[in-house]
């Protein structure tokens, strides 16, 4: 099965204007990038040597919007990317996102997130490159559709030859919360090296009844349940994020109110 | 409102009840009154959790005959969240994990929906609190995912936890005791016993208490214990039947 992209030429990203983020070496930041100018953008995360950065793009684009992205994640020698992705606002949005080990060491973590509804249409398009020994990829996707969304995923891992003891994994975990939603994804996996570790998932579920009986069981009405449980899905993709300026924002664009702890 | 004061607490009445198809409850009686705590043993497969599961209202679970009351009021019908608000608790056999939702504001939202005429939100921290301590459940716990990776013993004094928060008037426990180690059992036991004691409120509670041990009700002092069989209540008896059954099984008991 070949799964459709949404936007089959590369027009819009062509011309499209570029912004960089990056973490000098050796230093830790966190950049954050909100997507909701009417254009079709490409962003650029560079982790440098031994840095850690923290990063996070948040489409959200008004509901009549029809636009692609790209993001793409560089990780040097020794850095460690930390990477959430999301897809919330827009009527058709695609982010292709590829991410670079681009030498040794390098580990490149990546949260995807599709909240989809309505009628929106969402897709993710995702490349792993390891073109270097011994660096280290995991992404993970998350896709939840209502209404009559449809969301696509469409991930690839390029592990290029002599690139011994690569780390890539790849997992897929979609929630259909409507009988008329739709969710695609095939995780592809390219392995050119026979020294290396990789898994891929992919699972799709429906709201599982135990789990909406068990919160009704407590007192919890239906309707509540289902957004409770639909809320963990997403916290699933969004807890890790650090920054708190930044995680108050995601948690705000999604509408979901923050945690408050015990 | 059909509510009697004069009824008893929690009633069972010729409960006849089948899942996928397939006929599990052929018939169950069983009045529990006031203050008294209730046992029902038996076999694998019997159709205990089954029981459980129907008398909180779980939708696969079909009622094909027969009726449930509390406090005098036929509650059959009703969705689980309002067998819950009228102070219904089932401590799960099996409790589900349900990820990204954290155990803080899953118990948060339950005594929300339950105890918001007693108590503020602003007090719940506090009661919690106390209760986590009487269980010797760390703090760490709230922030975790509700029962995702939790072990056996966890998910019990969870489930147990709970019980103590939402201060049910008629409580189920279906194998509480299972998966727990020597400590956490009488933890979890004198917990469940402090609930049920005179002084606590425990003259106006009921419970009933599934399970396969004596162990638990060493401590849970079992005013009448019943043993299930083929869907129904095979024998009663006083808190003595446990002992013998558990010395004996169930090979003499006609029909188990
Ligand atoms: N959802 C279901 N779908 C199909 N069969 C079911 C379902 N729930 C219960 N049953 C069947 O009903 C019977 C009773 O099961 P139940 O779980 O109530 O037993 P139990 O007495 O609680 O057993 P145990 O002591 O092992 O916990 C079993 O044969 C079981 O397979
Ligand atoms: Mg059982």
């Amino acid at each position: 099965m070949k799964i459709p992209a949404l936007f089959k030429n590369n027009d819009l990203l062509a011309s499209a204007p570029k912004k960089e983020f990056s973490s000098e070496a050796g230093s830790s930041a966190s950049h954050f990038f909100e997507w909701s100018d009417h254009a079709a953008i490409e962003v650029v995360f560079h982790a440098k040597k031994d840095s850690t950065l923290e990063c996070v793009f948040l489409q959200n684009l008004d509901a009549k919007a029809e636009l692609p992205a790209r993001v793409q994640l560089i990780a040097d020698r020794g850095a460690t990317i930390r990477c959430t992705i999301i897809h919330q606002g827009a009527s058709k949005s695609q982010i292709s996102f590829d991410s670079r080990c681009a030498e040794e060491g390098a580990s490149i973590q990546i949260q995807a997130l599709a909240n989809s509804r309505l009628n929106q249409k969402h897709a993710f398009i995702a490349n792993a490159v390891h073109p270097v020994p011994h660096t280290h990829s995991d992404l993970k996707v998350w896709c939840v559709a209502n209404d009559e969304a449809q969301t696509i995923f469409n991930g690839t891992v390029t592990i290029e030859k002599g690139a011994h003891h690569t780390q890539a994994f790849q997992k897929n975990k979609n929630l259909i919360l409507s009988e008329k939603a739709t969710i695609d994804s095939i995780p592809q996996l390219f392995i050119f090296n026979d020294d290396v570790k990789c898994a891929h998932g992919s699972s799709t579920s429906t709201l599982d009844p135990d789990q909406y009986i068990y919160l009704q069981s407590r007192g919890i009405g239906l309707a509540d349940a289902e957004a409770m449980i639909t809320r963990g899905f997403i916290e699933n993709a969004i807890h890790w994020i650090e920054n708190e300026a930044t995680s108050a924002r995601v948690h705000a664009v999604l509408g979901l109110n923050q945690e408050e702890a015990l | 409102m059909t509510t009697k004061t004069d009824a008893p607490l929690f009633q069972i009445q010729d409960l006849h009840v089948s899942v996928e198809g397939k006929q599990v409850l052929k018939g169950v009686n069983l009045t529990i009154n006031k203050g008294e705590v209730h046992a029902i043993m038996g076999r694998n497969g019997t159709g205990k959790t089954t029981l459980s599961y129907t008398l909180m209202g779980h939708p696969k679970y079909e009622v094909t005959a027969g009726k449930i009351l509390l406090d005098g009021e036929d509650i059959t019908s009703l969705p689980p969240e309002e067998r819950a608000r009228k102070r219904l608790f089932l401590a799960f056999q099996y409790p589900v994990a349900i990820p990204g939702v954290s155990v803080a504001s899953f118990l948060r939202a339950s005594m929300k929906s339950v105890r918001s005429a007693e108590l503020q939100p602003s007090q719940f921290r506090a009661v919690i609190k106390e209760e986590l301590k009487k269980l010797n459940v760390p703090e760490a716990f709230m922030t975790r995912s509700l029962n995702e990776g939790f072990s056996g013993g966890e998910k019990k004094r969870l489930e147990t936890l709970q019980l103590r928060l939402l201060q049910p008037k008629m409580a189920i426990l279906d194998e509480t005791d299972s998966g727990l180690d020597i400590d956490a059992l009488r933890v979890v036991s004198e917990n469940l016993e402090n609930y049920r004691s005179p002084e606590n409120g425990g003259g106006e509670r009921g419970m009933l208490v599934i399970t396969h041990y004596q162990r638990m009700l060493n401590y849970v002092k079992p005013d009448v214990v019943h043993v299930f069989g083929s869907g129904k209540i095979l024998l009663t008896g006083g808190a003595d039947l446990a002992l013998k059954l558990e010395d004996k099984g169930y090979d003499w008991v006609e029909g188990a």
